[in-house]
């Protein structure tokens, strides 16, 4: 489950039993780390490099007690170490940014603060979509789909599911309203 | 009232497009009421978030799949039947920890196969469809009886599948359950599941999941292995399996149960071959006891410390008959500490052997005691006891010595199964295009062992033409002179040197300080070159004197990209904060700039649409086109064209056609007036970094993050090809303006040559039809090449470069030179040899044996005889001086034969293979080959070997002498079609119905490597004398020369290309005017002068057309008869002009065609007495043969050809696999129906 809190997960990190938050945790967390470090510039094999540290990194930093959630997100933590590894991996010659420049200053936090964040949104909104999903009616989703992602004209998306126009309206205005809803929960929460 | 407005009239006020009455009124009605104003808002934030959402949704399909499906089926994508095309799914076998097993039935084959659908799980991490990938490439050149062999893998639907035999039979465990074997014989299935695992030892692949349910029993008993190296897919980390996996993946205790210590704690770089020997020895333990050697039914924790800490039980104690020596090996396997196991499987296979043969078992053999007493036992020698102190001297010393020797060999054994497995992985690198690791895997090849196939791979590596390497610094921009002789590089230093490209020299130098230079280009007149830099400076250097003059234009910071147009009036320069400029040349006037969007870096610069516009990609993601007439940007002018940011944009020659590549891993093709897409090609391997089109606008290159390469052909996606040899990203990629070269420069300090797309270094097309066969002179100087298209062609070697082409006036057979080199004789598909001078390029003489294919052909030791064998099994010693013996009485028709000193061994339609005595023709023996059809036959040089290939894709060696069977080997996927040895007799090469050319060790029979690269049948061999490089023909009409690395420089590549283009263009020459003809009187009647056989060519030619005009109607089934008697007619007169094989077929088809049944059965059995009836050739002929035997009353004749082309195990014959399945059919509705109907 996708809507399981942040907090919820690293208690259950703590628990030695539940092998399967260990695997939830790199599933939710690798690919942003990834993405980020792609977006940033960095190559392909190091990007991995870098996802697979700082995973390690906070299991560690967990298991060893040295991450206190209190005093920061796990949001910002990962911020931080991965951004820490990035400038890492760049300072060890592991390719400069393509053309100086023309990308963001990998050096400089805010920039890639902005980025991290656009990304961690990107993610949770991707959660939200697959979360939404599997509660709504198919066929509600689908006119979601239709009308609002693929951008097909309102008759057309009633015509070609059966259903009456205004059904259409309706069914965007629900799913946007339960996305939006989902997505502040999970701002919070991831 | 006209009351509150709808949500979706205020989202359309909101989007801006109500129109002006109807906005007034809207908007006065929403500032007097609030609670619309209200629904606005929420409207607005509504379309906003929208937005957002549709952005993400479109960079994440993901996200949103299945949605769809749901809405259609609402079914369980895992719980349905997958579609793979080609194979028809018929039920699902199990569900395992990785996927669903289903037993389908390939199409293409008609075989029953198993195919195993991974879960999505097993593969969605990244890179594991690589690895997936890499580990079936290995498994799949695994071939062994006991192994269950994988022939194919892919990806339809989201899901990766495997291919692979289907084995009817019982798990392991299950078959021990219910057969009850003896303890001998469950020895012996054990024997053959330790001899499976050692035969993939070798090849460098550890199983790491044997277990019960890897193991299948057939009916006969004997074991097949499953899933060879594919268990390490499953696991997530690279090779690591944790506890947190093991349960997490619902791994069932069984496979827990069967791990190695070192697999379940956690010591990934520590499992190898020994941990295979561990999980045999539970295997063996548990077969012979029917338990565990400790408890695995407990707790994971429990279970992890009785494998990694608690010794096994001693099995004797569970069963008190079990022989102690047995025991002893079961616990040498299960030994904690791998070191004190088996060091191979081979040594327990061996071991199992002693031990079934009643010898001392070598885990033993620290005791000479125990030695003494098992060799007394065995020789039961009723000693004294003199005798026997003597006998244990004699034998402490004996063991000593074999022990030493044992070490020795064990040792060599060890370094030659790692030189294989890092052979083979390094190979399967290459394949998937990383030579990085290519290199890390052929570096941990010791430099002793490094031998030929290694350099091979080692050139591999790096698919360069030629390397300029820089100096530490990045290489940047390069760009080639109009002409194509120089080329322009930058350095991140700033330094730019213009070189010369064949020569690499350099021409000059150019510096203009210490600012990094980012964009080059030469004038379209080329004596000046523009540089802009990241200092803001645009140059023009004069070429002559290396001279520069600043450029003033309206740009402000780091110029990254600058370009001209055709006529060289106009330079455009656009740079990192988004600025455009485009000034007229030489007067350096501004025409056009613009400074509004500063923002973005540019990432590319095009003059299109006649000069009139300039097309300007942004790093943030937009193409725009600005008008330089109005300085405007129309509405339609600014269109985003990928998903993450642009790198780099390039336009074709005509400017109507841009590419651009962008970070979401794109590459698009645009219409330059139009700006819509017009072709993609999307999930490249890296984000791409540059792109370029070749000059005639045919291929797009595409520069990689990775340091790839891909040549792309914008329509005729995804056919790629993927140029390695860069190390880091690559900065930009250029053409020269002949096409002949690419270069690329790259963050690792190079700058790089390729071929370009549709030329690959030693690959030559220079024939028109197939490849039927290849020579290469003794002194390896010259290489031949004879075609279906009736010419030789003749290349100068090591250059590979083509000289001449020899016309002939029929398609080429055989080819041999002789001994001196000088002379080539060329045979025919209809019995004509044709004796070249190849220095003068003349025939000397023309020899005609039975009108038949020669199918061997050789020269005399001492070059005074040309010795042949024929399709009507002749064998004829041609003596230079004229004479003709014919040696050999007709008995089956011939396939193919080999000649070496005394011997001529044929091989036989009805698939015998018979050894002849050259002397007086007379058999000295048969090759006990039947059920099966042999392709190929070599002898090794030194004529002590003898070796076949067949139908059934078993290659086989043979004494010479007493001709028995030395060893064989499984080779090819289907039939293998053609081998040869090399100068040593230590090497073979085997070519196949696959496609590919393989390379053994004679000795072991090991395959050493697997060459992909030809698309059809492989139909000649060759070693090329001097060397270990060979050269391949095949039915794809090109030749392959295979060597570790060609000895060209650019100049030669140049100077290559330019020749080949001359060649093209003049067609082959003649050959001069050639003396009288000295012998052969039949031959000077047929052909008595040059002119003569230039006539006989433009015949043969003429008659080849109508045959092909004829053919292409007789074998369509639902023509007008119209159509069949032009076919007929046209038939006839190929027939009239050129008598042969083909001609008589197509003329039988036509006959068939048109009724004339009885006429058309006559004459396919007077091709088929041609040509032999099983030749490959006859997979079409045979269906229509069987109808006209049908229409003509042959019942029988007709049941029992169609039977045996229905029966036919290898239908991937030469030609059409659908034309031949669609003329089957045909057969089958005519000849089965009234069967069914009785």
């Amino acid at each position: 489950m996708d809507t399981i809190t942040s907090l919820t997960l690293l208690a259950k990190l703590r628990d030695t039993q539940d092998d399967g938050a260990w695997r939830r945790f790199d599933q939710r967390y690798r690919p942003m780390i990834l993405a980020f470090a792609r977006k940033m510039c960095v190559r392909d094999a190091d990007a991995h490099d870098i996802a697979q540290e700082v995973i390690a990194a906070f299991i560690s930093a967990y298991r060893d007690g040295t991450y206190d959630h209190d005093k920061g997100s796990l949001r910002g933590w990962l911020f931080r170490v991965t951004h820490h590894r990035i400038i890492d991996a760049r300072r060890a010659g592991n390719g400069p940014p393509p053309r100086d420049g023309g990308w963001p200053n990998l050096e400089s936090r805010d920039t890639a603060e902005q980025i991290w964040e656009a990304q961690w949104r990107e993610f949770v909104i991707q959660a939200c979509i697959k979360e939404v999903r599997r509660h709504v009616e198919l066929h509600t989703f689908e006119a979601f789909r239709l009308y609002v992602l693929e951008e097909v004209p309102a008759e057309d998306v009633a015509a070609r599911l059966g259903i009456e126009r205004s059904a259409v309206y309706v069914a965007k205005s629900r799913v946007l309203h339960r996305m939006r809803k989902l997505l502040r929960t999970m701002e919070e929460i991831w | 009232m006209n009351g509150c407005p709808s949500t979706d009239l205020l989202e359309q006020y909101a989007l801006g497009r109500l129109t002006g009455r109807q906005a007034t009124s809207l908007g006065n009605h929403l500032e007097s009421c609030a609670a619309c104003a209200d629904r606005l808002r929420a409207v607005v934030g509504d379309i906003a978030f929208a937005d957002e959402v549709r952005a993400v949704a479109r960079r994440h399909p993901s996200a949103i799949a299945g949605a769809t499906a749901g809405v259609d089926a609402a079914c369980d994508l895992d719980a349905a039947c997958p579609t793979i095309p080609g194979y028809r799914i018929d039920r699902r076998i199990r569900r395992g920890g990785q996927g669903t097993v289903y037993e389908a039935y390939q199409e293409s084959t008609r075989r029953h196969v198993a195919v195993k659908v991974l879960d999505r799980e097993a593969t969605a991490r990244p890179g594991a469809r690589r690895r997936f990938e890499r580990e079936v490439e290995l498994a799949a050149r695994l071939r062994h009886p006991a192994i269950v062999t994988v022939h194919d893998s892919g990806m339809h639907g989201g899901h990766l599948h495997i291919v692979m035999d289907y084995i009817a039979g019982e798990h392991l465990d299950a078959y021990v359950r219910n057969h009850a074997p003896s303890a001998a014989g469950k020895v012996e299935l054990f024997t053959r599941i330790v001899d499976a695992v050692n035969h993939a030892h070798r090849r460098g692949i550890i199983h790491r999941d044997l277990k019960p349910s890897n193991i299948l029993v057939d009916a006969e008993g004997h074991p097949h292995v499953l899933d060879f190296g594919l268990a390490k897919l499953a696991s997530p980390a690279e090779e690591s399996i944790d506890r947190t996996d093991i349960s997490l993946e619902g791994q069932v205790l069984g496979t827990l149960a069967y791990m190695s210590p070192e697999h379940i704690t956690g010591r990934p770089a520590d499992i190898e071959v020994r941990s295979d020997i561990y999980t045999l020895g539970v295997l063996l333990f548990q077969m012979l006891t029917g338990t565990f050697p400790y408890d695995v039914k407990g707790s994971y924790t429990g279970v992890f410390r009785n494998i990694a800490e608690t010794p096994p039980l001693q099995p004797s104690k569970l069963d008190r008959a079990l022989d102690t020596d047995l025991e002893t090996i079961v616990l040498k396997c299960l030994e904690k500490d791998p070191a004190r196991r088996y060091a191979t499987a081979d040594a327990l296979a061996q071991d199992l052997r002693h031990y079934r043969a009643g010898e001392a078992i070598d885990a033993r053999r620290d005791s000479s005691w125990y030695v003494l007493r098992k060799t007394l036992r065995r020789h039961r020698v009723a000693a004294t006891v003199a005798f026997a102190s003597v006998l244990v001297l004699a034998i402490g010393l004996v063991a000593m010595t074999r022990l030493r020797a044992d070490a020795q060999s064990a040792q060599v054994n060890a370094e030659w199964q790692s030189y294989l497995g890092n052979l083979a992985a390094a190979d399967s690198a290459i394949k998937l295009h990383d030579p990085v690791d290519a290199r890390t895997r052929l570096a941990a090849i010791a430099p002793r062992q490094r031998d030929w196939p290694w350099h091979f791979l080692q050139a591999r590596t790096d698919d360069a033409l030629a390397v300029y390497a820089g100096s530490r610094s990045e290489a940047q921009a390069i760009t080639f002179s109009p002409d194509g002789t120089r080329l322009a590089t930058s350095l991140a230093d700033g330094a730019i040197t213009v070189r010369n490209v064949a020569t690499g020299e350099t021409v000059c130098k150019l510096n203009a300080g210490g600012d990094s230079c980012w964009a080059l280009a030469f004038h379209p007149r080329g004596d000046m070159l523009i540089s802009g830099d990241t200092g803001g400076h645009l140059y023009a250097w004069d070429l002559t004197t290396g001279s520069s003059q600043p450029v003033s234009i309206a740009t402000n910071s780091s110029i990254v990209r600058v370009a001209w147009n055709a006529a060289g009036d106009l330079l455009a320069a656009g740079d990192t904060s988004g600025n455009v400029a485009v000034i007229s040349w030489p007067s350096q006037k501004p025409v056009f700039s613009d400074d509004r969007r500063n923002a973005w870096p540019i990432a590319g610069l095009a003059f299109v649409r006649n000069d009139k516009a300039l097309a300007v990609a942004g790093v943030d993601r937009h193409l725009r086109t600005w008008n330089l007439d109005t300085g405007a940007l129309a509405d339609g002018d600014d269109v985003v064209i990928h998903d993450d940011n642009v790198a780099d944009l390039a336009v074709d020659r005509s400017c109507r056609r841009l590419v651009s590549a962008g970070l979401d891993r794109a590459v698009r093709l645009w219409d330059a007036d139009t700006l819509v897409p017009i072709d993609e090609i999307i999930d490249l391997p890296a984000p791409p970094s540059a792109v370029a089109f070749s000059p005639d606008g045919t291929c797009v290159t595409i520069g990689l993050y990775n340091g790839q390469l891909l040549h792309w052909r914008p329509g005729q996606s995804p056919s790629l090809v993927t140029l390695q040899g860069h190390s880091a990203e690559i900065r930009c990629v250029a053409y020269s303006p002949t096409g002949d070269l690419v270069a690329s420069s790259s963050v690792d300090g190079t700058v790089r040559f390729w071929p370009p797309p549709g030329t690959e270094r030693d690959v030559r097309r220079s024939h028109a039809d197939l490849i039927t066969a290849l020579a290469v002179s003794p002194d390896g100087g010259t290489l031949a090449t004879g075609s279906k298209d009736c010419t030789v062609a003749l290349y100068d070697m090591p250059t590979g470069r083509q000289y001449a082409a020899l016309d002939h006036p029929f398609r080429l057979a055989e080819l041999a030179f002789s001994r001196d080199g000088r002379r080539l004789a060329a045979a025919t598909d209809e019995g004509a040899i044709y004796l070249w001078d190849i220095v003068e390029r003349t025939v000397r003489s023309v020899f005609c044996t039975d009108g038949s294919r020669v199918v061997g052909l050789a020269f005399g030791r001492h070059d005074d005889q040309i010795i042949c064998a024929t399709a009507r099994s002749g064998v004829y010693v041609i003596g230079l001086d004229g004479t003709i013996t014919q040696s050999r009485e007709v008995l089956s028709p011939a396939v193919t034969a080999a000649i070496h000193d005394h011997w001529v061994v044929i091989g036989n339609a009805d698939g015998g293979v018979s050894i002849h005595h050259l002397a007086d023709g007379k058999t000295a023996a048969t090759l006990p080959l039947n059920d099966c059809i042999t392709m190929g036959i070599a002898f090794s040089p030194d004529g002590a070997r003898l070796a076949t290939t067949s139908s059934d894709g078993i290659i086989r060696i043979w004494r010479s002498g007493d001709w028995t069977l030395e060893r064989y080997f499984a080779g090819h996927v289907g039939t293998a079609t053609e081998l040869t040895f090399n100068s040593t007799g230590d090497r073979l090469i085997s070519g196949g119905h696959d496609n590919l050319v393989r390379l053994w060790d004679v000795h072991t029979g090991t395959p050493l490597l697997a060459l992909a690269g030809h698309t059809g049948m492989i139909t000649c061999l060759a070693f090329i004398p001097g060397t270990d490089d060979f050269a391949s023909g095949s039915l794809d009409m090109s030749v392959r020369l295979w060597r570790p690395s060609p000895e060209t420089s650019l100049a030669d590549w140049l100077a290559d290309c330019s020749a080949r283009r001359a060649l093209a263009a003049a067609r082959r020459p003649a050959p001069e005017t050639a003396p009288p003809f000295e012998v052969d009187a039949d031959a000077l009647e047929r052909v008595r002068t040059q002119e003569s056989l230039d006539r006989a060519t433009a015949q043969r030619r003429q008659a080849v057309k109508l045959e092909n005009r004829a053919w292409n109607k007789a074998k369509s089934p639902d023509l007008q008869p119209s159509e069949y008697a032009a076919a007929l007619r046209d038939a006839s007169d190929s027939v009239a002009l050129d008598c042969n094989w083909i001609t008589l077929k197509t003329r039988a088809a036509a006959l068939y065609r048109t009724g004339h049944y009885a006429e058309a059965l006559t004459e396919f059995r007077e091709c088929f007495a041609m040509h032999g009836d099983c030749q490959p050739h006859y997979a079409s002929d045979l269906p229509l043969y069987a109808m006209a035997a049908w229409q003509a009353g042959e019942r029988d004749e007709a049941r029992r050809i169609l039977d045996l082309v229905k029966h036919l195990d290898d239908l991937n014959w030469q030609g059409d696999e659908s034309l031949i399945a669609g003329l089957i059919a045909e057969a089958e509705g005519l000849i089965e129906a009234p069967a069914v109907a009785r």
